[in-house]
């Protein structure tokens, strides 16, 4: 049904117009793509306040969890870019345009993550991968091709997650009209709680997040693999490399709640 | 008077339709309170149970619980655009033609949501911190000043909103302003992290903001952390909600007299 080369030539074209656009006015792209570089960097200055009141959170360094705000966020910040448009699912349906989309020659799910290109977006991407760095070196990750695998590894895995939380918690909207709280709950709260290490919470937190939303994977276990530190919750050390499988299974999960969710959509008549 | 009371009244009503939204934030106001409440726990455990200017283990929770709470109430997330939409189509020269006043109409509508708002999106975060994580009722001579500080915090934020949404006049974008005000504003409030546990020199100057007034204010008379005293507490929230209700006036003044309405 779907023509899944020219959707990602169409794609391209989007990107490529959405980056004209703003180049016309290269000042306010500039201003825009600093402010949420500065604001992104609020959530840095909340970890590290932290640590003005202990030298160790739970046995882990400021330096070590700056690593895991970086990973958490990078990842999450990479899902935004390219599936954060899911958030307007619920104006479609409400009003009565999903139906049109319906009737395209595409896909559906690739008509609504392209509906528009947050090119400011990019701006907390940067944020993220500066933090990212300060993290690495904080921790004195050796540099090596080792360090880097695992850092590619744990982005694409981080961010496959995020999305496919994302896909999944949206599709509530075809239930429920308005998932927007839903899947905030999930995507924004699944960065919150990657940010800090898995020992801080409740065991039936931890549990959530290793075997249900695999959100350890996006940050907890990578943290681990680069730091080579061993997890004090006895998790076996190659839990590191994991991610890529744990999203691939989160991801099909998630599209099959999506197709279920397309399936139960009925218009709501607008 | 009585228009104003009535346009309250109304809004109370409206949004009480909202039920299926009110439910899923719930979920979320619940899910960063567990989050949150876990992470300042751990901090004091990693003290050795050493409070925090004057805050124990309870007391943290309680902040965070009371700040998801509010965070409806006093919406820092902007969850109705309609000054800001009116600004941007245009239709306000309608609201300007009405013998009403345009901040006093607004300002009713808002008493009413944030009345709604204490009923369902307040209550129940504070129920489940206060029953499962031992955050802490306030002391019962502590309640009306509570009250006070609530409603200090509403009007603060009111006027914070307010002026974001007046600059739709001369910005094409107001929601702009507004995506950036509410990223400042959860951290200045103490929505992210009680501002307690900031480094002092921070803390002294993010409480020299307005946000502090909306939930940390709120938070310190709540737990009985006010700072140097209950009646500064107050008076420095009464004074925020005064000065920013002014600004708004004197900017809406300001926009009908220079500036040319788009969309007309």
């Amino acid at each position: 049904m779907a023509d899944d080369a020219g959707s990602v030539r169409l794609y391209g074209r989007l990107v490529g117009a959405e980056v004209r656009s703003a180049m016309e006015y290269p000042g306010p792209f500039a201003a825009s793509l600093l402010t949420s570089f500065a604001i992104a960097a609020l959530e840095v200055v909340a970890v590290a306040a932290i640590f003005s009141n202990v030298d160790e959170l739970v046995g882990w360094s400021l330096g070590e969890v700056v690593l895991l705000t970086g990973l958490a966020q990078t990842g999450f910040h990479l899902a935004e870019v390219t599936v954060g448009q899911l958030d307007h699912l619920p104006d479609l349906v409400r009003s009565g345009r999903l139906d049109t989309y319906l009737l395209r020659p595409r896909r559906l799910l690739f008509q609504v993550v392209t509906q528009d290109v947050d090119l400011a977006a990019l701006g907390k991407l940067a944020q993220s991968v500066a933090v990212l760095v300060v993290g690495l070196a904080a921790t004195d990750v050796p540099f090596g091709p080792r360090s880097a695998a695992l850092l590619v590894v744990s982005l694409v895995g981080g961010a496959v997650i995020y999305a496919a939380v994302w896909i999944a918690t949206t599709a509530v909207t075809f239930w429920l009209i308005d998932s927007r709280e839903v899947s905030a709950a999930f995507t924004y709260g699944g960065r919150q709680m990657s940010m800090y290490p898995l020992g801080v919470y409740a065991p039936s937190v931890r549990t959530l997040a290793r075997y249900v939303v695999p959100l350890a994977f996006t940050a907890y276990y990578p943290a681990l693999g680069l730091i080579g530190r061993d997890d004090e919750l006895g998790a076996p050390a190659g839990l590191a490399w994991a991610g890529p499988g744990v999203a691939a299974v989160t991801m099909v999960v998630g599209l099959a709640i999506w197709g279920a969710g397309i399936r139960a959509y009925r218009s709501t008549g607008a | 008077m009585r228009v104003y009371v009535e346009v309250a009244r109304r809004a109370f009503r409206r949004f009480a339709t909202y039920r299926g939204a009110t439910v899923a934030a719930l979920l979320t106001n619940t899910v960063f309170g567990i989050l949150l409440t876990s992470v300042v726990a751990a901090v004091v455990r990693s003290r050795g149970g050493a409070p925090v200017d004057g805050l124990d283990r309870d007391g943290l929770v309680t902040q965070i619980w009371l700040g998801q709470g509010l965070i409806g109430v006093v919406n820092i997330f902007f969850r109705t655009p309609d000054l800001t939409e009116r600004i941007r189509t245009g239709d306000v020269v309608v609201d300007l033609y009405r013998p009403v006043d345009l901040q006093a109409w607004w300002g009713a509508v808002d008493a009413g949501r944030a009345a709604y708002e204490v009923l369902v999106r307040f209550i129940p975060p504070v129920a489940v911190g206060v029953l499962l994580f031992d955050a802490r009722l306030p002391a019962l001579v502590d309640v009306p000043a509570v009250v006070v500080a609530m409603v200090l915090a509403v009007t603060v934020s009111f006027g914070l909103r307010f002026l974001a949404s007046a600059s739709g006049f001369w910005v094409l974008d107001a929601r702009g302003v507004e995506r950036v005000l509410l990223t400042v504003w959860l951290f200045g409030s103490g929505m992210s992290i009680p501002l307690p546990l900031l480094p002092d020199g921070l803390e002294t100057a993010v409480r020299l903001l307005p946000f502090a007034a909306t939930i940390q204010g709120v938070s310190d008379v709540w737990t009985g952390t006010t700072s140097p005293s209950l009646p500064v507490a107050l008076a420095g929230q009464a004074a925020w909600a005064v000065a920013l209700l002014l600004a708004g006036r004197a900017t809406l003044a300001r926009a009908t007299r220079k500036v040319v309405v788009q969309g007309g």
